[in-house]
């Protein structure tokens, strides 16, 4: 794993509960462009706007910036690999966008010829190792 | 003699000689083969010896059905009971047979066989008692099992299971599965096609037919090339073992180059099983004989390898199909004589012996068949007999989904019953065996199946007749079962083991019901089958765990700060899921000198994994004072409090500080270890008891790197960096918050101590904590700063009598234990675990946390008991949690867990550990400044 990634600066990302339509209605993000990862949850890509905490109109946030490593999987081989991660269709999950991909909980988002996976940091190095171990297989 | 090569075999390439070792003896082979060819081809018959009699026992089927030829691989890809059949011959494969030692053709335990009287179905809940069963347990154990581990083994290599969905999943290749898959791909669905065999065709691959007048093989080829192009997806080698729930069915697929079958998830809006039926046994004495096999699989092994099972053959069958059998094998040049038990010859000229409606008595031969006795007492000379006494359908996986059967009294079979959602049984598998049933309209000249009768074994038939190949069962262990009233289908299985080994019965269970059923006078139905659970056939746990291993196995978690770390000459080690550093130098003597010399001026310590749980919202005050044992309400924004979180059942679960950043805002900072377990705990209270809209948990903890500063330089430390912030007692007491700047990014800067020194706790972002590590290393150097790892740590909070979830606490460790009782005494209201604090039970298992001080020079072992002799026998009343050697105090110190612990301060306790006895005294928990005045030092 190269050792600059783990200090690599990270893209703004905000973790909104509660009354989501409020939160879209003051913050001005569409609801359509959030993850949503929960019946009262999503995740922002980018910054809210909004400082963190509790709102009175119903809703908090909370600043995960940096606790998230995105990973964008693209190309021809992209279905073998999400088979062998997760039983959920990477480019349709479905309402939410949690998923178990390789035995921990990453958040997907759908590009246009792509998927990010939004990892804890944490789990960088592994699911690093994890795709080097897969990429060694012949396909299935 | 016995089996030889003949010159066809459609599935060889000739042109390929290969050849490996099958009980240290070399067998030649070619490409193509399976080991169970080029064996018969060799003529060795022997291939393995029964798993309690040690009989000779040699192959009986040709593919998944067989129940003798299993073998251990040994060398580079070594696996254990590998089926012979299935397995591809390879060159320089190593194979030892199964149970015969040294080898299956002389086995020293064969005299067991002369003392099968003594150990009958069972025996062992009769025998072997006195004086005690457990001396005879080990050796008994030890014979049981087929195949042998080499532990030295490297073992299988990893394969990621695969999840897919389909339209349509076709289980079986055979005739009806080829037409179903070509079926349903053509009305457009997406279709998965998979078969345990090496090729797809089932009985095409072997049975003389026309089809639409291709060759049965050509009209295999060319369905797999249609499929192909359609988009049918074929997986040979791959055995359907699992139905489970929501259409989900398990694959296992054959891999190259010694990895573990790989898992396929198949979640399939419909599935057709096709699976075909097995070959039945006929029931006679000696009917386990070498050279006494299925009628099927010796056409198989002719048409398909080349390989004539025998010279002498008795074809024996009570249906059409084997009349195929006998054909092929006197075309290749084997004497042959068939008996027809339907009581008539099939219809046409056949160039071989014909003798209707006489059965077969006995097999004779010692090691191997070498002539049959008819009924009627003639004897007729052979060296293999090939039987068919009708088949049975493959309905595992109908039956695994739930599915009833039903018994057709015409098939003799039990077949599916009412339809199962989302499945359908088709060809063989339902009873249909006639191709030109299976194939409609498309002009099938083959032979057909014709009238069939049964043959259940009888009672009190003479000789000792097999019914379960694999666990030695015979026909009287079912009347030994009978007769001890064991007459369940379910005791008669756990009785006698019949149908409890790898092959599940395939071919023992229906004739061991059979003669239950007869042995009671009710019907076969009445009589009932067991359960149908999963795998169908073995499959590796290797498969089940996938990539699952080693370092992908409960894989850790890293630090923003590895890398400089590493850099710094850390040794790393687990600490609670995570990787971090144990200590910072080549060897174990930097844990001392750190230890040292962090309370001597001031030490850096990464505490980032340290739990950031924000509970947010108006309800949150209401909501915390719940999950804590402690009044958390009270708690003023930028103050800190540590508090304990119960179990439901009053157990201690975790330990931590609360911190109020505002009025709606706090952050639980449990242990690192428990960040999981703590999240799901307040995400579920928050879902279960609270007000949703008023009250949201998010774990923050990922993002943000948390470093502390601590020992009596700590603030000198901080002031020379410059974080922005009043770090003034006065400004920032101990237990208090305060928010500061770095480089233009907020820090939260907590003054908590968890080694009983001045220390400060760090907040930035992970991305950006880099930079103020760096400014804290530097500017450390003019304080002697030293990194600390989590070894060094440990010894610092001991000495404080701190203590760590799971190693000073068990599951019943309560609060009081640890001498936190105000508020079980003075909380009014509720608050998690409250009932349980109350229950008489609960409070018996007290048990005080305590100091221990060795009385000797060494430490105390952890895990050491603390014992009393009571009444002649010696008893524990607690044990040793945390042991170390203290640097600062230069003694022992130590923390046990003890029952009236508390009560007995000054007392001097025996340990026992490991055989060897030391004494201690009971002390207080806190071994250094229980003042507590290092805190504002």
């Amino acid at each position: 794993m190269p050792e600059s990634e783990l200090n690599h600066e990270s893209p703004e990302r905000t973790l909104v509960s509660g009354d989501l339509a409020a939160f879209s209605r003051i913050s001005g993000v569409d609801l359509a462009n959030v993850l949503r990862i929960a019946r009262d949850r999503a995740l922002v890509l980018g910054n809210a706007g909004l400082a963190p905490g509790w709102h009175d109109a119903g809703f908090a946030l909370s600043d995960l910036s940096a606790g998230l490593a995105v990973i964008d999987l693209s190309g021809t081989g992209l279905a073998d690999l999400a088979a062998r991660g997760t039983t959920a269709d990477l480019m349709g999950p479905g309402p939410s966008r949690t998923i178990s991909f390789a035995g921990i909980p990453v958040v997907v988002e759908p590009k246009d010829d792509a998927v990010g996976l939004h990892v804890e940091r944490g789990h960088l190095a592994y699911i690093w190792t994890w795709f080097a171990a897969v990429l060694r297989e012949p396909s299935a | 003699m016995s089996g030889w090569r003949t010159g066809a075999g459609w599935a060889l390439d000739r042109s390929e000689s290969l050849s490996f070792t099958f009980d240290g003896k070399t067998v030649p082979t070619f490409k193509g083969d399976t080991v169970a060819s080029a064996l018969l081809a060799s003529g060795q018959r022997i291939v393995g010896r029964s798993f309690k009699y040690h009989r000779p026992r040699g192959f009986w089927g040709a593919g998944s059905e067989e129940p003798n030829g299993i073998a251990d691989i040994h060398g580079a890809q070594h696996r254990p009971n590998v089926q012979m059949t299935l397995e591809p011959a390879a060159q320089g494969l190593r194979l030892r047979s199964i149970n015969g030692h040294p080898t299956a053709e002389h086995d020293r335990m064969a005299f067991l066989d002369r003392f099968s009287r003594f150990i009958p179905a069972a025996f062992y809940y009769k025998t072997f008692m006195r004086p005690d069963w457990h001396l005879f347990e080990p050796r008994i154990r030890a014979m049981a099992g087929l195949g042998r581990l080499d532990l030295a083994a490297q073992g299988f290599g990893p394969s990621a299971s695969v999840n897919t969905t389909c339209d349509v999943l076709v289980v079986g290749a055979g005739p009806a599965g080829l037409a179903a898959a070509k079926t349903e791909a053509k009305a457009g669905r997406k279709v998965i096609l998979c078969d345990e065999g090496m090729h797809v065709g089932g009985s095409l691959l072997y049975r003389p037919a026309r089809i639409d007048g291709q060759e049965a093989r050509d009209w295999v080829a060319a369905m797999v090339a249609e499929l192909t192009a359609l988009g049918v997806r074929i997986l040979a080698r791959t055995t359907a073992f699992g139905r489970y729930d929501h259409g989900l069915t398990g694959l296992a697929e054959a891999q190259p180059g010694g990895a573990a079958p790989r898992i396929w998830h198949v979640r399939a809006a419909e599935t057709i099983l096709a699976a075909g039926a097995i070959e039945r046994h006929l029931p006679f004495a000696n009917n386990d004989l070498p050279g006494v096999m299925s009628a099927e699989a010796g056409l198989h092994y002719l048409a398909r390898f080349g390989v004539a099972v025998g010279r002498r053959v008795v074809v024996a069958t009570t249906n059409g199909t084997a009349y195929d059998t006998a054909r092929a094998l006197h075309e290749a040049g084997a004497e042959v004589t068939l008996l027809d038990l339907r009581g008539r010859a099939a219809a046409g000229q056949h160039p071989f012996r014909i003798i209707a409606g006489q059965t077969i008595e006995t097999a004779l031969g010692r090691r191997q068949v070498e002539a049959v006795r008819l009924a009627s007492g003639e004897r007729i000379e052979a060296d293999t007999v090939l039987v068919s006494g009708g088949h049975t359908p493959t309905v595992h996986l109908y039956s695994q989904a739930q599915g009833k059967l039903r018994w057709d009294e015409g098939l003799r079979a039990f077949l599916p019953g009412d339809p199962v959602p989302g499945l359908r049984v088709i060809g063989a598998a339902v009873g249909i065996y006639d191709l030109s049933r299976i194939l409609p309209g498309q002009g099938v000249v083959a032979t057909a199946y014709g009238s069939s009768t049964a043959l259940w074994p009888k009672p009190r038939a003479k000789g000792r007749i097999w019914l379960d190949m694999q666990n030695d069962v015979t026909t009287k262990d079912v009347e030994l079962a009978h007769r001890e009233n064991l007459t369940s289908v379910e005791h008669l299985k756990r009785y006698t083991t019949l149908g409890m080994a790898n092959d599940q019965g395939r071919m023992s269970n229906l004739p061991g019901l059979a003669l239950m059923a007869e042995l009671t006078g009710r019907s076969i139905p009445e009589t009932g089958t067991t359960t149908y659970r999963p795998p169908f056939s073995p499959v590796p746990l290797a498969s089940f765990a996938g990539l699952r291993g080693g370092e992908l196995m409960n894989p850790v978690r890293r630090l923003p700060l590895e890398a400089e770390h590493r850099v710094d000459g850390a040794l790393f080690r687990e600490y609670g899921g995570w990787l971090r550093p144990a200590w910072f130098g080549p060897d174990e003597g930097a844990v001392m000198r750190e230890a040292k010399a962090a309370r001597q001026g001031v030490g850096l310590f990464d505490g980032s994994p340290l739990g950031k749980i924000e509970v947010i919202g108006p309800d949150a005050a209401k909501f915390v004072d719940f999950i804590y044992y402690n009044t958390m309400s009270t708690l003023k924004p930028g103050r800190c409090r540590y508090g304990f979180v119960l179990t439901e059942g009053g157990a201690v679960y975790d330990d931590g500080v609360l911190v109020r950043l505002d009025e709606n805002r706090f952050i639980v900072s449990c242990s690192s270890s428990h960040v999981q377990g703590m999240g799901l705990l307040l995400e579920e209270w928050r879902q279960d008891k609270f007000d949703r809209s008023r009250v949201v948990i998010h774990d923050t903890t990922a993002n943000y790197a948390t470093l502390t500063v601590t020992g009596p330089k700590s603030r000198d430390l901080l002031q020379a960096i410059g974080l922005e912030a009043a770090l003034d007692d006065a400004s920032l007491p101990h237990m208090a918050l305060t928010l500061g700047q770095f480089q233009g990014d907020e820090v939260r800067i907590t003054r908590v101590s968890f080694t009983g020194d001045r220390s400060y706790e760090l907040s930035i972002r992970a991305d950006r904590a880099l930079g103020l590590w760096r400014r804290l290393k530097e500017a450390g150097r003019a304080f002697d700063a030293v990194l600390l790892g989590g070894e060094a740590l440990m010894i610092l909070r001991a000495e404080k009598g701190y203590i760590v979830i799971g190693k000073d606490t068990d599951g019943r460790t309560r609060p009081m234990d640890l001498g936190v009782k105000g508020p079980f005494e003075k909380r009014k209201g509720d608050y998690l675990g409250r009932r349980s604090l109350h229950l008489p039970a609960v409070a018996d298992q007290a048990r005080d946390l305590v100091g221990l001080e060795s009385l000797g020079a060494e430490p105390l072992p952890v895990g050491a008991h603390v014992v009393e002799t009571v009444a002649g026998k010696r008893r524990s009343r607690g044990f040793v949690t945390t042991s170390h050697m203290s640097p600062n105090l230069n003694r022992p110190i130590a923390l046990g867990l003890v029952e009236g612990g508390s009560a007995r301060m000054g007392e001097v306790v025996t340990l026992h550990h490991l055989g060897q006895e030391v004494q201690a005294r009971i002390a207080p928990v806190c071994a250094l400044d229980p003042e507590g005045r290092l805190l504002d030092a």
